[in-house]
């Protein structure tokens, strides 16, 4: 007897098996050539992720939405867009690394292959259409940012960013593969489309042992979300990693991981819409209120990033929340502005970090706030200015993709009747100026205590970075209207 | 529904109440006072010869690494061989995917000096 094997699409996959076998491909040719010549491997890291969006663009006007490998995997709009996305956030993160790794002495060893996985498993997570998938998408994800972000072996910081990572990371899996355990307890299924299917009308819903597994794996994303109060470890792990790990990880994994909550609670779990909505309003609000009050008293500035990163997924789940599928209209909105936040976020985030990187010398990372960005301006008025924008951006002053991206948010979550959310969201961002201006006032008013010192060389890679995301962070927020169109035209999860 | 969780409940009870026993009749039977083996790590078990803070070589950390990696090979191989015939070319085409996979790790293994002792 002959056992039929499944279904095999590998088109509908091309995103994720370019950049898994790009991996390979450079964790190869790493060992095969001169030390000397590493650097090529970046820019082969660059080309890898190039050709992937390349591949998306082409999935993105081909035959979707779409399930293939018996249901595993959705592909779609929602996660194309996702994925093309986290693509842009590698692609910058690796042009930030390839002169940094250099400067920094840190070897690049199997950087840009780790990289490279790394973004394989945010592709397959943005597609994941089952537990399972989820799972090992998380999990391969993870696996590859532990390491990066122990990639600066000499350092303590690093190593006790890495170990930290690692323990609550591996710590919050149990929590999501024990609520997969009770979810397919429950329902006998672990596959969204099935989940949905099997929630529908049915008596199910009040059941303890699913309310209890969807607990469990809220809980989870909410640590790999860094949603208070499970965010305790970010800002060890985001200002101990070296900065342009921190850059990708605050980036990709934030933009990822929401696509898949997204997925989960919308596309599989719209039956328990009054659990989940309940249990995330009420991560939303601390997420906001911790968020933007811890980094109010921050002097470093990744850790002002790291808490600044937890406040604004706050903002991007007051969406999440929103998104109720029985009222259609709303729900658009809702989801909509997700995918707009995450595309602002990656750029003004990336940018920030971006401007880090290029004032990080070889004996000293520069990260102190009052030392070292005040009187920036008088020194570096291009990369000052280019923080100003990214810091008012993330503070979300009007003109620039930050405002346009909380405006669509705290619509949506008023146009869904969750006005206490917004108004916690407006007040959390007037807070959130304070530490944004305050970078900028020191950039501008402050004493240079670096004046007598050559200023950085902005090497080329790094100028490109900031270029575009300087560009993207003011077009998208003076002309919306591109991304958000494209956005609205990604909102099908799950075909049937 | 909830019914069926009954022998849960009485399993945890019994569970429950054994550790109870257990520990009252240790507190109520047992020797009182500190001696000599209420030290060790392990009261009741072999006697210590020497601390446990001994520093080994790390080589034996990476080929405990590399047993996991190629031993899940075997784990995979062995219902693969089950059902070799009725997989058809597909399962052998699958396989050998699957150990370029795997063999692109043992490159780089080998490369960095891993399978190397000394």
């Amino acid at each position: 007897m002959e056992i039929a094997p499944p279904p095999f699409d590998l088109g509908a996959i091309a995103p994720f098996l370019i950049v898994a076998v790009g991996a390979m491909i450079a964790l190869l040719a790493d060992l095969f050539i001169p030390p000397a010549r590493r650097p090529a491997l970046g820019y082969f890291a660059l080309g890898t992720t190039l050709v992937a969006i390349g591949a998306c663009v082409w999935l993105w006007g081909g035959a979707v939405p779409r399930l293939a490998f018996a249901n595993m995997i959705a592909v779609d709009r929602f996660g194309l867009f996702v994925t093309i996305v986290t693509l842009i956030g590698a692609a910058l993160s690796i042009l930030l690394s390839v002169d940094f790794l250099q400067e920094q002495r840190l070897g690049y060893g199997e950087y840009f292959p780790l990289m490279l996985f790394t973004v394989s498993g945010m592709i397959l997570l943005a597609f994941a259409n089952d537990l399972i998938t989820f799972f090992i998408a998380l999990e391969i994800l993870s696996l590859g940012l532990y390491i990066l972000a122990g990639s600066a072996r000499g350092r303590a910081v690093s190593q006790e960013s890495a170990i930290k990572y690692f323990l609550l990371g591996s710590f919050s899996f149990g929590f999501l593969v024990y609520g997969t355990s009770l979810i397919y307890g429950a329902t006998g299924t672990t596959n969204f489309t099935a989940l949905r299917v099997a929630l529908e009308g049915s008596g199910l819903t009040d059941n303890p042992l699913l309310l209890a597994g969807l607990a469990l794996v809220l809980v989870g994303f909410a640590f790999k979300l860094a949603l208070a109060p499970f965010h305790m470890w970010t800002p060890d792990v985001y200002s101990g990693a070296p900065t342009a790990v921190t850059a990708f990880m605050s980036v990709g994994t934030k933009v990822a991981t929401f696509a898949a909550l997204l997925r989960l609670v919308t596309g599989a779990l719209p039956a328990l819409y009054a659990d989940w909505s309940n249990a995330l309003f009420a991560l939303a609000i601390v997420t906001m209120i911790l968020g933007n009050l811890a980094a109010i008293t921050q002097r470093n500035i990744k850790r002002m990033l790291a808490y600044s990163s937890i406040g604004q997924a706050g903002y991007v789940l007051v969406a999440v929340v929103a998104s109720d599928t029985t009222q259609p209209g709303v729900n658009d909105a809702a989801q909509s502005s997700v995918l707009f936040y995450l595309l602002a976020y990656t750029f003004m985030n990336l940018g920030a970090f971006a401007v880090v990187v290029a004032l990080a010398r070889p004996d000293d990372e520069r990260l102190d706030l009052d030392r070292d960005y005040a009187g920036l301006a008088r020194r570096q008025p291009l990369l000052a200015a280019a923080m100003a924008v990214f810091m008012l951006s993330l503070g979300g002053i009007p003109l620039t993709a930050g405002f346009m991206g909380k405006l669509l948010v705290f619509r949506a979550a008023i146009e869904a009747g969750y006005w206490p959310l917004a108004v916690v969201g407006v007040l959390t961002s007037a807070v959130a100026l304070a530490f944004y201006l305050r970078v900028v006032v020191r950039m501008y008013a402050g004493e240079s205590r670096h004046a007598e010192e050559r200023p950085a060389r902005v090497p080329v890679p790094l100028a490109v970075v900031l270029a575009v995301c300087l560009v993207a962070t003011i077009q998208f927020g003076i002309l919306p209207a591109i991304p958000l169109d494209a956005a609205r035209g990604a909102l099908t999860i799950t075909a049937p | 529904m909830l019914s069926s969780y009954v022998p849960v409940l009485v399993l945890f009870l019994l569970a429950a109440g054994l550790a109870a026993l257990i520990l009252g009749l240790a507190q109520i039977m047992g020797p009182r006072g500190l001696n000599a083996g209420a030290e060790d790590p392990y009261e009741s078990g072999i006697v210590p010869t020497e601390p446990a803070r001994k520093r080994f070589p790390v080589r034996f950390a990476l080929v405990a690494m590399l047993f996991l990696v190629f031993d899940i090979e075997a784990v995979f191989f062995y219902p693969w061989a089950v059902v070799f015939k009725r997989l058809g070319v597909f399962g052998l085409v699958e396989m050998f995917l699957f150990i370029g996979i795997l063999l692109v790790g043992y490159i780089y293994a080998y490369k960095k000096g891993a399978l190397n002792w000394e």
